[in-house]
């Protein structure tokens, strides 16, 4: 808006204004109206002729004003006030000679609506040439009649905003909460608890922050479980303190912040109060507000067990409880000791009838399984028949699940299609942002809206207009099964409080009814309240954190609801295999490094394990894989049930499984936003939500600038730009800038216009004006990745083949481990649908049929190609022997119909079990190894299974190393000692990870034969030999170089590392004599030559010590003979009598076979 | 370098300088914090008032727009403080609280009687 004139503007206006001053005087006498000419001239003359003069004018003005500001809003009120005026019959122009005698209180004696207003405006009067000849021109005297009008519009808006203060403050006032705004305040000044307990709608949310703000608090903080909800109450708060352009109430969520220094109420999620608990710098809070309490939320619940101890150390910090009406007790006892004080505040609740509607038996289709849609429909009808149309109230559905929702929406819009009464609109969180917020929008007059919902309505999302509630009973929830690492996704009813919370939905905004689709019986006998979050779902993370925490004894915390002793003890072990914690319980510097981390432990893991494993331009891979897999899933719904969405998606499919799919799906989406190409179109044709995808870049982002805060990556070199590019850059970024403020000028109008609905609008979307609109989110990420970051983005994140994928792989299903699954032996001869699995902690499970191995399991079935037939002579068995046999590692197991796997990635499976299984048991000759005491490896070919098992033992001690080092440096306190020995070993990391990567691909690639075998119960019982057998001590130790060997108690045989058990699985009659023949058949050492006859293990221990030395010192040969070994001894066998000269290990095996005869 | 330093010396004088005024309407309670009382509100400089003022930097238009609300002012008799709502008030060249209004209704021009009485009436 040229407000300040160019020079070269003004030069040329006082060149024409000279010359019109001329014409000025020659046209005076007529043209004048303020002169005493003719009065129809003066009745004819309108400020809107002269709009283009006057608009002039004000822009010369150089001032900002209310006037210049609402321009086209101003001439609207010029129009209709000449109008009025008209009307009136007054005139336009009003002689300015009225008398100004004043009476003794000093007001003007004679009336004139002009001293009604308390404005004057002044701006200056600017002559302006006008080329319009035949319109009017301004002058002085018109001018001054024309900022009259001004001053009216001034006072107009003035009142207008006056008015807007004061409604507001008013609409505060009537708030049920307000009357208790003085006991709250001083509640919270006397005591160091207050619980305020109101329903919604009472105004506990937005208004007790604002009052403690005023009250004197300076540092506020005030958490919600939800991230929306932070986003949306600091707005409104800001609003309502006069502060929507300050920074004064802010907020705090997963990926941004509106915080500032000068932040006095901070609206923060759940989950990251409780990470600045943890780090050691907790903001300076006074007043701590928990909102929302009784949802009893994992993270809420977590969070008020840590301030019930944070509160007793710090005395400057005030606690304020805010939850609905249910459950205070709880709440109230929970804080006894610290006495409470309790404020109940009212909610403002209209009178709500109460209907049951019990589906009877009769009713029920024969197939009870399937849910009958009728009775719903049978409500719609009921409320059309009783209720005018005119009457305005939405109707609102509440199932339990998706497919619960879409049943109900397709006999709904069926019937709604007939009578055109109603616009039926699906909610559920699986919906993208845009067809939620359809809930929101006004339909036409005389239909309503049949919104059906999860109970995501139920207090997450609040919809105005509803009248009527119908209440299926049932919740669809997540329980975890902590045994099996299982979650279960199962229908419920619902609890009483539950069932009134959804009751109540119908009278937020006038008088309802409520449906209950089920029997007052089954209400009474319905649970009081909802089971905790707390009781439901992996404590695994949460555990770590109280351990970063600081909390000692997780087992003593005092929990609102303690756990399940089970699940908290499963949690700890799952956190010990992990290496978190010691064995006694301790936090290691691992477990440090991934409480840091907000994804799951196991993604926390690969992230670590990553950064320390992959060579720096891969590391973004594990970052993106984890992050792809911490997030909610990227495809919509109809991304697995629409053909066309499956064809397009095939390319970016990898057959590794869908982990690899995901990333290749990710980084073909980098390459499109890279191209500059949108995305959203591409999305949607492949079924995908694309604000995952950009949730997935924020989350990789922010677990990158963790991993670089905590050492555990370099932070990058600024790229340097030319400065060509960084001009470019710039006009881009200023573009962004442009497209962003429209915008959001844009979704500001629209959220002033009420959005109508069609009454048709369920069916299909037009998609082209979806395309053209600005996408904020496109731009948003287009300001902060720029063409070279997006660049590196995939470069990083695409591990396609080779050693990349084979190391990514390992990283990824190292974190997951022991999360691995085997097929069933008869997968061979079954459908796709009835493709078994086997996992450690729960035989019998699906592939999940939406996921890549769930369509395609023959990727994970051996060939006839690939089993060898003719196994080596004198061995037999039932499995299959080959090189190929495959694993699956997988990243949970969901419950829905059936147990399945979701998430899952292919392995090479004893290649990957050697490498991680937590304890590894072999027999004598290295034949049989059995595998976290679940699975049986045979390698019936000499020497094969020693040397991979000794091979992985190596690569296992190296990659701990590496992970262990990188851990060391991480650390900000770290000894001298560690220092030097940096120094000392100076092997550069990327050395160090080239050469485990080269050796990791080259051990995964190995080619050996074996079979493998699920172990039952009843195997195990006989697969160990048992204590109370002589151990051979193993010196020197090929495995682990000074490890003391020290027996099994349980199993028999004696530890060779701190994994691997030598020695305590018994042989089988193969088994035995591939022993003894190797035994007996004399062996040559391929490096020096000498032939001997040793066991696998000594033909090891001879390679690994005795033969390099020998070479180093010359020592006298090593004479070892079947009779003359040196640990061999005086043997005199109990139950033949012999006397025999035997090594311990060949005791053990007389004994064996002595028993046997 | 030198532009900047001197911006932010503007800027800290000015805060320093800010005064708030607790503005509270005697009649209706409305209480808000104004940052100027008289004539000429220096936020928006085409306007002046006639009459002192309470003059609050308009909260709902971005900063720097120009935009003020007046809220109110002290009544010209009885120097209690009002807010500008025609149920608490009355401009006339002044503002005037409604009961000083009602005492001298005579004093001021019939048009104004009949608007008093509309107000008065409707409360």
């Amino acid at each position: 808006m040229g407000r300040s004139p160019s020079p070269y503007n003004s030069r040329l206006h006082k060149r024409k204004r000279s010359q019109s001053r001329e014409k000025d005087r020659s046209r005076k006498v007529c043209l004048n109206p303020s002169s005493s000419s003719s009065k129809e001239l003066r009745s004819e003359f309108s400020f809107l002729d002269c709009k283009k003069e006057l608009n002039k004018i004000f822009m010369y003005s150089n001032e900002s004003n209310t006037v210049v500001n609402n321009l086209e809003d101003f001439w609207v009120f010029a129009a209709k006030y000449e109008a009025m005026l008209k009307k009136a019959g007054k005139p336009l122009i009003q002689d300015s000679l009225s008398s100004h005698e004043l009476n003794d209180i000093d007001v003007p004696i004679q009336f004139s609506k002009f001293h009604c207003i308390n404005f004057n405006t002044q701006i200056k009067y600017v002559d302006t040439y006008s080329d319009e000849r035949h319109k009017q021109r301004m002058d002085k005297n018109l001018f001054e009649s024309f900022l009259k009008i001004v001053s009216t519009y001034v006072d107009f808006k003035n009142k207008e905003k006056f008015d807007k203060l004061k409604k507001l403050r008013q609409a505060q006032q009537d708030l049920p909460v307000a009357k208790y705004r003085t006991e709250i305040v001083s509640a919270v000044q006397e005591k160091k608890v207050i619980i305020v307990a109101g329903d919604t709608g009472c105004g506990k949310s937005t208004q007790v922050p604002q009052y403690l703000h005023e009250a004197g608090y300076q540092n506020i903080a005030c958490t919600q479980p939800r991230r929306i909800a932070c986003v949306s109450l600091s707005k409104r708060v800001a609003y309502e303190m006069l502060t929507q352009f300050e920074s004064k109430v802010g907020y705090q969520i997963r990926f941004e912040k509106s915080k500032t220094a000068d932040t006095k109420i901070c609206f923060i999620t759940e989950g990251l109060l409780l990470r600045q608990m943890s780090s050691e710098n907790l903001p300076n809070y006074d007043v701590i507000i928990l909102d929302e309490i009784h949802e009893r939320h994992l993270m809420g619940d977590f969070l008020l067990g840590v301030l019930k101890c944070l509160i007793h150390s710090r005395s400057d910090i005030k606690l304020v409880l805010m939850s609905a009406t249910i459950n205070i007790n709880l709440f109230e006892n929970y804080f006894s000791a610290e006495s409470a004080a309790v404020i109940e505040v009212p909610g403002r609740l209209f009178p709500i009838e109460l209907r049951y509607k019990p589906i009877l038996i009769d009713d029920k289709p024969t197939r009870d399984d399937r849910l009958d849609p009728q009775p719903y429909v049978q409500i719609m009808q009921l409320i059309e028949s009783k209720y005018p149309s005119d009457e305005r109230g939405d109707l609102l559905i509440f199932m339990s699940g998706v497919q619960e929702i879409t049943a109900i929406c397709d006999a709904a819009q069926q019937y709604a299609e007939k009578t055109k009464k109603w616009i039926v609109l699906p909610l559920h969180s699986g919906l993208s942002l845009t067809e939620q917020d359809k809930v929101f929008d006004y339909p036409p007059d005389g239909v309503r809206k049949c919104i059906v919902s999860t109970n995501i309505a139920e207090t997450s999302v609040t919809i105005d207009g509803i009248r009527f509630v119908v209440d299926s009973g049932k919740v669809k929830e997540m329980s975890y099964d902590s045994t099996t690492k299982m979650q279960r996704l199962k229908e419920f009813w619902i609890s009483k409080a539950s069932a009134d919370q959804r009751k109540g939905r119908a009278g937020r905004t006038g008088p309802g009814v409520c449906y209950r689709v089920y029997s007052e019986q089954q209400y009474s006998d319905m649970e009081q309240f909802s089971t905790p979050e707390v009781s439901r779902v992996p404590l695994a993370s949460l555990l770590l954190l109280m351990s970063s925490l600081g909390v000692s004894d997780v087992r003593r915390f005092p929990f609102l609801d303690a756990p399940p002793e089970d699940a908290v003890e499963n949690a700890l072990l799952e956190l010990k295999q992990h290496g978190a914690l010691t064995s006694n319980e301790k936090l290691t510097a691992l477990g440090k490094a991934l409480a840091n981390l907000p994804v799951e432990v196991s993604l926390a893991k690969a992230i670590v394990v990553g950064s320390a494993t992959l060579p720096p331009n891969k590391r973004d891979s594990a970052l993106a894989l984890a992050a792809a897999l911490g997030i909610r899933s990227i495809f919509t719904t109809r991304a697995h049930r629409d053909f066309e969405c499956e064809n397009a998606r095939k390319p970016e499919e990898s057959d590794h499984g869908d982990p690899l799919t995901l990333l290749s799906l990710y980084c073909a989406w980098l390459t499109v936003k890279g191209e500059n190409r949108g995305g959203r179109a591409w999305c949607k044709r492949r079924g995908i939500e694309e604000q995952r995808l950009y949730e997935l870049t924020k989350l990789a982002a922010q677990l990158r600038g963790l991993l670089q805060d905590n050492n555990l990556m370099e932070t990058p070199e600024p790229e340097s730009m030319s400065s060509a590019e960084r001009a470019m850059r710039h006009g881009q970024l200023k573009q962004l800038k442009d497209m962003r403020r429209q915008y959001k000028q844009r979704a500001a109008e629209d959220s002033k216009r009420k959005k109508r609905l069609k009454v048709d609008s369920w069916e299909i979307v037009d998609e082209k004006g979806d395309d053209d609109a600005l996408d904020i989110r496109d731009i948003e990420f287009r300001m902060t990745n720029d063409a070279a970051r997006i660049r590196s983005l995939i470069n990083g994140a695409s591990a396609s083949s080779g050693r990349d994928l084979i190391m990514l792989k390992i990283v990824l299903c190292r974190a997951l481990y022991p999360q691995v699954a085997v097929a069933d032996q008869f997968n061979h001869c079954k459908s796709i649908s009835e493709q078994l699995y086997h996992t450690w902690s729960k035989p019998f499970v699906f592939l999940h049929p939406n996921s890549y191995f769930g369509k395609q399991p023959r990727v994970l079935q051996l060939s006839e190609a690939d089993i060898q037939t003719d196994g080596p002579p004198g061995y037999k068995a039932k499995v299959p022997l080959s090189a190929k046999h495959q694993i699956l590692c997988y990243l949970s197991l969901l419950e829905t119909t059936k147990p399945y796997i979701v998430n899952s990635m292919r392995m090479p499976a004893a290649q990957t079990l050697l490498l991680l299984a937590h304890s590894i048991d072999t027999n004598m000759g290295f034949t049989r190894i059995v595998c976290d005491s679940w699975l049986l490896l045979e390698f019936p070919y000499p020497d094969t299974g020693l040397n991979l098992l000794l091979k992985a033992t190596k690569l296992r001690q190296r990659w701990d190393a590496l992970i262990n080092r990188r851990l060391a440096d991480a650390d900000p306190n770290k000894s001298v000692e560690s220092e030097l020995r940096k120094q000392t070993s100076n092997i550069s990391y990327e050395e160090l990870q080239y050469q485990l990567s080269c050796d990791v691909s080259s051990y995964m690639n190995s080619e050996v034969y074996y079979t493998i075998r699920r172990l039952l119960p009843g195997d195990l019982k006989v697969m160990y030999c048992g204590p109370g057998e002589v151990h051979p001590n193993i010196d020197p130790n090929p495995f682990e170089q000074g490890f003391e060997c020290h027996p099994h108690e349980k199993k028999g045989g004696v530890y060779v590392t701190d994994n691997i058990v030598y020695n305590c699985v018994v042989d089988t009659d193969w088994s035995y004599n591939f022993y003894q023949e190797a035994y007996s058949l004399t062996w040559s050492c391929p490096d020096c030559g000498i032939t001997l006859c040793l066991s696998p293990l000594e033909r090891i221990q001879h390679k690994e010590f005795t033969c390099s030395s020998k070479r180093e010192t010359e020592q006298e040969p090593v004479k070892i003979t079947k009779d003359n070994r040196p640990n061999a001894k005086e043997y005199k066998c109990e139950s033949c009598g012999n006397t025999l000269s035997l090594t311990p290990v060949e005791i053990l095996k007389h004994k064996k076979s002595c028993k046997l005869k | 370098m030198f532009f900047f330093s001197v911006k932010m010396a503007e800027s800290k004088a000015k805060e320093v300088t800010q005064v708030e005024y607790d503005f509270k309407c005697a009649s209706c309670n409305l209480n808000e914090k104004a940052h100027y009382k008289g004539t000429t509100p220096p936020f928006s400089r085409n306007v002046i008032l006639k009459y002192s003022s309470y003059v609050m930097k308009d909260p709902f238009s971005p900063p720097g727009k120009g935009e003020i609300i007046v809220l109110g002012a002290d009544c010209a008799i009885c120097k209690k403080t009002v807010c500008i709502s025609k149920e608490c008030s009355l401009f006339y060249s002044k503002l005037f609280c409604l009961s000083c209004v009602y005492d001298s209704i005579d004093k001021f021009p019939v048009e104004i009687k009949s608007k008093v009485m509309q107000v008065k009436n409707a409360i």
